[in-house]
């Protein structure tokens, strides 16, 4: 069980951090330069808190007010650099080797062959990383960390270095490695796939701040804030002003229409909605609740993945843009600036009361 | 012909890299992981050798050793110690004069060396001396071995310092320099020229030494830099 | 902005008008006398040239000062001078045309010009408190004396030490003793550090490197004089300035400086 809870000032921020963890995949989302990495950093003891307390499986990391603060050598994080921070001077083999501690010594051989077996890496032992594929390095740095037994494993942005097309095969091979972990794993990134294919919970991290512990799916259909919302993906939002509370009857007045929704909230500020919620009326389409005027600006995507950005009576710049995803087989209006009408099911809005 | 300048020259340089090679990438290592302000103000101290004329570091050479000053003093006295006007006092001169040269090159080296191999080594629990020689050493090897060849030819090569604080007594102080220079200005010519040669030639294996050894490493990069 | 504009314009005509005033001597344009000098008569050289400037408006004395080795090869090398004073007759009786010593058939001094500026005397100096006590020439063999310095055959003073060594007696014995520098102030460095026990330098360089004085070579021991010949060069583009500057090296104002750092009048 991890438990953080410090301070740092950085440049532009003070990065505040308070989470649990304990045996789950924890991811970290944040926007670049949001201290992701920086909360790795502290929790490995590369870097510093201002004040607060690191604990792990018991054994304090770092505890300001009685001013302990263990090297990193001594804290027995496994942590996975985002370029992999492979030793280029040495092969495979004598990579995966410096994994290994002095007082697990024995067999050491041994360990790493196995290591090799797991992780796919026979016939490469003898390489420099330099000659290695981006896939094969990233699997000889786990291959390093898990000879170390480490009792937290922390990735850093795991899948960012990594070519489209190799990303779901390491994706699944870290689930596979998850899986076989049992121990409690950090993830920090910016993208919200790697968030959903590969965590269990998840902490929202802005300006320094994180948000309290949710599950992904939690995150998903409600996130806690504006920036959470922008960062689990939604792109459409309206300020909105409360008609009827009990009838969830509301304005949303960047968009310019009346909706209504069971999920209305006494303290909500803003609503949400996916661009995948919205779907697109055709003419005989019946539907008559939460329905929006929109005028189509631009039309972009190909095949599966058409989009649309339209404006709506409440304007067509800022949040009055809606962002529509098509779902396959779904009618296009024809033609730029084509007026058209959309609907949002009630229950795909969401309420920020910020 | 007096082979002397050549062997007391070997040595001094020899001896002079030796020292060199420790203190160089030492400082090197603990100035480039000071704040920007400090490391900016010990360049320019370690530096300062390469702007001053030699026969001007040659002088505080004297200062700081001579039998008037407190160290050069206390030895005389204590231990009948003199230490200028001898062969070895070259060997202070040298490491004044190149010690800039391969402070700054490993500086360089250690500059561009990417910080999160060194990460990844705590973290694994690597203690930081093995670090040091195991990881940062060997990748920074190239940089380190140019910084070496500069201060073995510049310690070579010395002349200034070198005659202000050893003298030129043929036979017991002359090196290849001090000895060009004497030759050259009475008027030997010939001679002079002999003993340029001679020094171009321990230059020249010298540095095909150092390339051999160079290029039996394959090319290494930084973690960082393997992705572009 | 414009007040200020006239007001310097105003300012500078005052100004050139107050320039033209009679000269004492003849007026002459601005000159530039190029004075080529060993390095030994620096100080003394520079503040006669401040004298023979104020004496002479109009005339800018520029001097070079080097070993005189080195000056006499960049005389040869065609520089530009008007004055030459060496440390050594050695290097003006090079440079004269039907001299014995020039064996190039150089032809550089303008006939009739040469003249012996001062004369110096070669002296033995020790540290601060003389550690070794060295007294006399002859001291030099002791085995108290460990480390002595002179200048190495190129510089004049060297030569003279290896003379009156030599006529001593004890120049072979001493050499694994003695360190050559290339230039005197190698030698007055190494005398006041105390790195060396002694060494032979002119009364002059004893005087500005404010070293003790032990012993004074006379004519029993150094059979040439150590005299200072000037002359003015055949290339000179103002030899009647050159020759007033030769002149005036040669009067009582002059002297007054030269003597007082330890040089004498020759005869």
């Amino acid at each position: 069980m991890l438990k953080a809870n410090f301070k740092k000032q950085l440049h532009t921020f003070e990065l505040d951090i308070d989470f649990q963890a304990d045996l789950e995949v924890l991811g970290i989302l944040g926007p670049s330069g949001c201290g992701k990495s920086m909360t790795l950093k502290c929790i490995a003891g590369i870097e510093t808190p201002d004040s607060g307390y690191i604990e792990l499986d018991g054994v304090v990391l770092y505890d300001s007010a009685r001013k302990i603060n263990l090297s990193p050598q001594k804290r027995h994080v496994g942590y996975l650099f985002q370029h992999y921070a492979l030793f280029p001077t040495m092969s495979v083999e004598q990579n995966l080797l410096t994994g290994i501690r002095p007082d697990q010594a024995k067999d050491s051989r041994e360990k790493s062959k196995q290591v090799l077996q797991t992780l796919k890496l026979e016939g490469v032992e003898k390489k420099k990383p330099h000659l290695l594929s981006g896939g094969q390095r990233q699997r000889v740095a786990l291959g390093r960390i898990l000879l170390n037994s480490p009792h937290i494993l922390m990735l850093d942005e795991p899948l960012s270095a990594l070519d489209q097309f190799l990303k779901w095969r390491v994706q699944l091979d870290l689930l596979e490695l998850f899986e076989r972990w049992q121990k409690t794993v950090l993830l920090v990134t910016h993208n919200r796939e790697e968030i959903f294919q590969l965590c269990d919970s998840v902490t929202v991290l802005t300006d320094g701040k994180n948000d309290a512990k949710q599950t992904v799916t939690e995150l998903f259909s409600a996130p806690q804030s504006l920036s959470a919302g922008v960062l689990a993906g939604y792109r459409n939002f309206s300020k909105i002003e409360i008609i009827d509370l009990e009838k969830g009857l509301f304005t949303a007045l960047d968009w310019g229409v009346t909706l209504d929704s069971p999920k209305l909230t006494q303290n909500a500020l803003h609503c949400g909605a996916f661009s995948q919620s919205l779907k697109v009326l055709g003419e005989t389409d019946q539907e008559t609740q939460n329905v929006i005027p929109v005028a189509c600006l631009h039309q972009f995507g190909k095949m599966e993945n058409e989009s649309l950005v339209c404006s709506t009576p409440g304007g067509d710049t800022g949040n009055s843009i809606l962002y529509i995803e098509l779902h396959k087989g779904e009618t296009l209006p024809p033609g730029k600036s084509e007026s058209f009408h959309v609907s949002i099911p009630a229950q795909d809005l969401i309420f920020f009361n910020g | 012909m007096d082979w002397f300048p050549l062997w007391n020259s070997l040595r001094i340089a020899a001896i002079s890299t030796v020292v060199i090679f420790i203190t160089g990438i030492f400082a090197a290592w603990r100035i480039a992981k000071l704040p920007r302000f400090l490391k900016g103000l010990m360049d320019v101290i370690l530096t300062l050798p390469l702007v001053l004329p030699p026969t001007v570091v040659g002088f505080f050479l004297l200062k700081l050793f001579g039998p008037y000053s407190a160290i050069g003093g206390f030895l005389i006295k204590s231990a009948n110690i003199r230490l200028v006007m001898n062969w070895y006092s070259a060997i202070f001169a040298s490491v004044v004069v190149a010690f800039p040269l391969m402070y700054r090159t490993a500086r360089g080296a250690f500059e561009s060396f990417d910080p999160t191999l060194r990460f990844a080594g705590q973290t694994l629990g690597i203690p930081n001396w093995k670090i040091f020689w195991k990881i940062v050493l060997p990748t920074c090897k190239q940089g380190i071995l140019a910084g070496t060849v500069l201060a073995f030819a510049r310690a070579l090569g010395e002349y200034g310092a070198t005659s202000m604080i050893s003298g030129y007594t043929p036979g017991r102080t002359a090196t290849i320099s001090t000895t060009v220079y004497h030759l050259w200005r009475t008027g030997d010519d010939a001679q002079a020229y002999l003993w340029v040669l001679i020094n171009v030639l321990i230059s020249f294996v010298v540095l095909l030494t150092i390339n051999y050894l160079e290029s039996r490493q394959s090319p290494n990069q930084s973690a960082q830099e393997l992705e572009r | 902005m414009k007040s200020i504009f006239a007001l310097l314009t105003i300012f500078t005509l005052i100004l050139s008008g107050c320039q033209a005033q009679p000269a004492e001597t003849d007026p002459v344009e601005d000159v530039e006398l190029y004075v080529f000098a060993a390095a030994s008569l620096t100080e003394t050289f520079e503040e006669i040239g401040r004298l023979f400037e104020a004496a002479n408006p109009g005339v800018k004395v520029i001097f070079t000062f080097d070993s005189s080795g080195t000056l006499k090869t960049q005389i040869e090398e065609g520089a530009t001078v008007d004055v030459f004073v060496s440390a050594a007759q050695k290097q003006i009786n090079e440079l004269e045309a039907g001299n014995a010593a020039n064996t190039a058939g150089l032809d550089f001094v303008l006939a009739g010009s040469r003249v012996n500026i001062v004369e110096n005397k070669v002296t033995l100096a020790v540290p601060t408190g003389n550690p070794t006590d060295v007294q006399t020439f002859a001291d030099l063999a002791s085995d108290a004396v460990s480390v002595i310095a002179l200048g190495n055959a190129d510089v004049p003073v060297g030569q003279y030490s290896e003379e009156l060594l030599t006529n001593l007696g004890i120049w072979e014995q001493i050499q694994p003793k003695v360190t050559f520098g290339s230039n005197v102030k190698e030698v007055t460095t190494w005398v006041s550090e105390g790195v060396a026990d002694c060494g032979i330098v002119y009364k002059t360089d004893a005087f500005s490197a404010g070293l003790e004085v032990v012993d004074e070579a006379g004519p029993d021991l150094l059979k040439t004089p150590v005299v200072y010949p000037g002359a003015v060069m055949k290339t000179s583009q103002n030899p009647t300035v050159a020759q007033a500057f030769l002149d005036f090296l040669r009067s009582a104002e002059a002297q007054a400086v030269l003597t007082g750092v330890g040089f004498s009048i020759p005869e």
